[in-house]
């Protein structure tokens, strides 16, 4: 049973009146409630008839009900768009659009995770300025050879691994060694130097090296 | 926005996968492919066969409809075509005085296409239209404004609501209730047709 309010939402629709969100929730509507569908039918003949359309050939609801039958038959089928379409990136996501988006959300969680790298190294050099280089490390950081091991504790492996997410320039310019990541005289300016350093490098400057995906990425342009 | 606005944003909803907004347009459309179908098929059980059939290649089609003419224009070449297939397939021969679309699209009070219609066709629409502007003189004058500004004139809710001295939400709700005091009058004869 229709309310008023859905009815009148359809009339603003049809008129083009209808907000974006309020046409997809009605749209849901008229694809389960034939007396919504009728009276679409009905409105659209009443403006034909107040505008002498003589082009008309008035049929009864039985037609349109036939022929939304028949489309319900039918097989579903990628409706593609062709030249970057509006409805095309409406659409369910293409193999290349979902790649691109899977490329973004990979990217955008690499690059949250290397700014969350840099603040917690920072904040550790902070808050234990000065480890004891004799304290043993954890039992199963113990594998790490002595001599990759900084005089903070901290293992250069995982360091290296982090390599990839820093600026290019940071990984370009300045070779990376055990000392470096070890703690300086102050603490604080060390830490205050690593920022400032980051914040002169131009934005273009900050890529994440994710050699598949970025292949991947370059298809998916390919493919737009 | 105007008629052909509407028509492409259906189009887009349908090519998002939302098929009932190709229910919107079948039923826009529907008593004017018929018309054109009519032309050529003049039996109307046959004419709806073709018309389902229109709708059917329109709607596999429509991934590739992309907006250079308005959507009317295109289901219109479609009903054509597959209107003359049909007769093709039939072995009878598609009418000589064929109209092209560019002509059929503007002709709405010509005789022309009054002159092809079925005279069912004609009859009934003669008095669904009758039933219509009956409709419309019993209407309350507010109402009776707002749905011929709109229809008739092709003014926008906002146009309507700033000659009507009126906020858009009152011109939304008189449309409306115009409609429905309208359907009411018409429901009868089109459960019939």
């Amino acid at each position: 049973m229709n309310t008023p309010q859905l009815l009148e939402d359809l009339s603003a629709m049809i008129d083009g009146e209808l907000d974006a969100s309020r046409s997809a929730f009605l749209l849901r509507r008229l694809g389960h409630d034939q007396s919504l569908r009728a009276a679409s039918g009905c409105y659209h003949l009443i403006g034909d008839c107040l505008r002498r359309d003589r082009r008309i050939a008035p049929v009864g609801e039985a037609f349109a009900e036939r022929v939304t039958a028949a489309l319900a038959s039918e097989p579903a089928q990628p409706m593609v768009a062709q030249h970057g379409h509006t409805a095309a990136r409406r659409a369910a996501p293409a193999d290349a659009g979902a790649q691109h988006s899977h490329w973004l959300r990979t990217a955008r969680w690499a690059a949250g995770f290397a700014t969350a790298t840099i603040v917690a190294a920072g904040a550790f050099w902070h808050v234990q300025p000065g480890v004891d280089d004799s304290l043993p490390l954890a039992a199963s950081e113990s594998v790490a050879p002595a001599s990759e091991v900084a005089s903070s504790g901290v293992r250069i492996d995982d360091l290296r691994r982090q390599l990839p997410l820093l600026p290019v320039s940071a990984r370009q310019s300045r070779p990376l060694s055990p000392r470096e990541f070890a703690p300086q005289p102050d603490p604080q300016a060390w830490q205050d130097a690593q920022v400032a350093s980051l914040h002169h490098l131009p934005a273009t400057q900050y890529i994440i090296v994710l050699p598949a995906q970025r292949s991947g990425s370059a298809q998916a342009g390919d493919a737009r | 926005m105007s008629e052909r606005d509407v028509d492409q944003e259906l189009v887009e909803r349908v090519q998002a996968g939302e098929m009932a907004a190709f229910d919107i347009l079948v039923r826009k459309y529907q008593h004017r492919i018929l018309a054109v179908i009519g032309r050529y098929v003049r039996d109307f059980s046959e004419a709806q066969d073709v018309g389902q059939e229109t709708f059917l290649r329109a709607y596999r089609a429509i991934g590739n409809f992309r907006g250079d003419s308005a959507f009317y224009t295109w289901v219109y070449k479609i009903a054509v075509n597959t209107a003359k297939n049909h007769l093709v397939a039939a072995k009878r021969r598609p009418p000589t005085d064929d109209v092209a679309v560019e002509d059929a699209l503007h002709f709405t009070s010509d005789s022309q296409l009054k002159d092809r219609a079925t005279p069912e066709n004609e009859l009934l629409r003669e008095e669904i239209e009758q039933h219509v502007f009956a409709a419309v003189e019993d209407l309350p004058e507010e109402l009776a404004t707002a749905i011929t500004l709109r229809e008739v004139d092709g003014l926008s809710y906002e146009e309507i609501a700033e000659v009507m001295n009126c906020p858009i939400g009152t011109v939304r709700s008189r449309i409306f209730r115009a409609r429905e005091a309208i359907e009411r009058r018409i429901r009868p004869l089109l459960s019939g047709s």
